[in-house]
């Protein structure tokens, strides 16, 4: 009897003490420094031009949110009408990435736990209100097959979501629905200095701030394990690389530039490419070249023959 | 328009040439335009900086970009585009807005903010973006002079959103005055950036 009065006590007061305790502490998670970024200026990055939609993306490198912008309108001869949404999260964001003219969101961050702090990137599919406009995507092609589709011819139209008439933003009643799904989540690999999606949604390569290797994450099977697309002796100049952007070229075709900021102002260094010039999700080439001559000499610099991924309207530069 | 920032025998030759360069921003091709920007950034006083090239660059990113090495400044049309969509509307606020954004560019050219280090470039943004909202301003108020009527919403919602991102950070969690604290920046604190006068109250010329 006293047994089990004394243990039912030692019980009690373990359970009274774990209540009085404070709650153990998520740790905080250095953000790294190379990361940070902060400008308050033109650093937007448009996802989709079309006549009825025009919208950009903005994010700052150590901030855990995502402001995007839309400009919509009812058609081509209506005035404009803009509209800003705010995303959240509990990452500290180290890079955004899109697809679907914007309507998918790739986000790479660092998040704490509560034992320690892990790498995490989530695709995040966000449905605008009922009347807002939408673009509508073709499906991906599946990675290896030959798929000379830049991004614009995949693009079969805006469409207003729900159906019906177009309704402008202040008449709207709810709020975007975002669906996050974890590609990836772990501690080792990252974090992830630069992150960029394939523009047809078969993949999205994925650069840890260590330049260890250049990886790419299966879109069409989530939680599948990181592929090495380029290694470090491959590319030594991955350490460097800060930003990565997809871009299809008249001759070359489909290719990635990466960049050493993530910032308008570029510095002195160099840009390093990977080409996928038939646009079957398997790279055929990488090089790097010196940001002066070399870079101005090569085909990568023939900005004239460079196709917009974004313009559903004209490729061609005004 | 506060004269002090055009030289004086430039001011002499350049009273009506602002409003011709604008009226030709207003009529001309979109290609010419960026021209048409150059040198009206260059008749009030602000030539492209000795040994960079102006040009329509790659999509992708910001909307302008200033590479060093190559010599080269670079605008990219899908980035006005989405930060104006006015651009096929009205041409001249497209040509406000390439003015803006050329201008930005242009002081990473010129030499005056040219770190790439965070840090450094936190600090260099902290003051170029103050500046440059300063000439922005300036501008707006040149075009309301010389061509009354004109449409200077795109270019006043620009300042307005910049000024917000400056003043208060995008999430209200602190703008420039904290990223200075945090980065320990040592150029003075220039204050937050203000009203520009010559928006009016519905984003258009004060006054109109």
């Amino acid at each position: 009897m006293y047994k089990h009065v004394i243990v039912a006590s030692v019980a009690c007061v373990l359970t009274i003490t774990a209540l009085t305790l404070p709650a153990p502490q998520s740790p905080s998670c250095p953000f790294p420094t190379e990361l940070e970024t902060f400008a308050i200026d033109v650093g937007r990055t448009p996802t989709i031009v079309a006549d009825n939609l025009r919208q950009w993306i903005n994010w700052q490198g150590g901030n855990s949110y995502v402001q995007v912008g839309r400009h919509e309108r009812a058609d081509a001869t209506s005035e404009w009408a803009f509209k800003e949404y705010m995303f959240s999260t509990d990452l500290k964001i180290t890079d955004v990435s899109f697809a679907a003219g914007g309507q998918t969101l790739y986000v790479a961050g660092i998040r704490s736990t509560g034992n320690g702090c892990e790498d995490v990137i989530e695709q995040w599919d966000i449905t605008f209100p009922k009347g807002s406009l939408a673009i509508q995507v073709s499906p991906a092609p599946t990675r290896g097959t030959v798929a000379p589709l830049p991004f614009t011819s995949t693009i079969t139209g805006t469409v207003v979501i729900g159906g019906g008439t177009f309704v402008s933003a202040a008449q709207r009643i709810r709020s975007p629905f975002t669906q996050k799904t974890v590609l990836y989540s772990g501690s080792g690999l990252g974090p992830f200095a630069a992150i960029e999606a394939d523009p047809e949604q078969r993949f999205l390569l994925a650069l840890p701030l260590s330049g260890s290797g250049l990886y790419s994450l299966d879109l069409t099977t989530p939680s599948s394990p990181p592929l090495l697309e380029f290694d470090a002796a491959t590319l030594p100049h991955l350490g460097a690389v800060r930003r990565i952007v997809a871009y299809e070229h008249e001759d070359l075709g489909r290719f990635y530039w990466l960049y050493e900021t993530k910032g308008d102002y570029i510095g002195n260094g160099c840009f390093s490419f990977i080409v996928d010039s038939e646009n079957d999700g398997v790279f055929d080439a990488s090089l790097t070249l010196d940001a002066g001559a070399a870079f101005a000499a090569s085909p990568f610099h023939e900005y004239a023959k460079f196709v917009s991924l974004i313009n559903t309207t004209d490729t061609d530069f005004p | 328009m506060k004269l002090s920032i055009i030289p004086l025998p430039v001011l002499r030759w350049t009273r009506l040439l602002p409003a011709v360069l604008l009226v030709c921003l207003s009529q001309t091709a979109a290609a010419d335009k960026l021209q048409a920007s150059v040198d009206f950034l260059a008749a009030v006083g602000v030539p492209t900086p000795p040994g960079y090239t102006v040009q329509w660059g790659p999509t992708g990113g910001a909307a302008g970009s200033t590479n060093p090495k190559a010599g080269e400044i670079n605008v990219n049309a899908d980035g006005i585009r989405s930060l104006s969509p006015n651009l096929e509307g009205d041409p001249t606020d497209f040509g406000g807005i390439l003015v803006v954004v050329l201008y930005h560019e242009y002081k990473h050219a010129d030499g005056s903010f040219t770190n790439t280090s965070e840090a450094g470039r936190a600090c260099d943004h902290v003051q170029q973006v103050h500046q440059v909202a300063a000439k922005n301003c300036e501008l707006i108020q040149l075009i309301c002079q010389e061509i009354p009527g004109a449409d200077v919403k795109p270019i006043c919602t620009f300042y307005s959103d910049v000024q917000d991102g400056y003043n208060n950070g995008s999430d209200g969690g602190g703008g420039a005055s904290a990223a200075h604290a945090k980065y320990g920046c040592s150029d003075p604190y220039p204050g937050d950036i203000p009203d520009c006068p010559a928006c009016g109250p519905d984003g258009g010329c004060a006054g109109n």
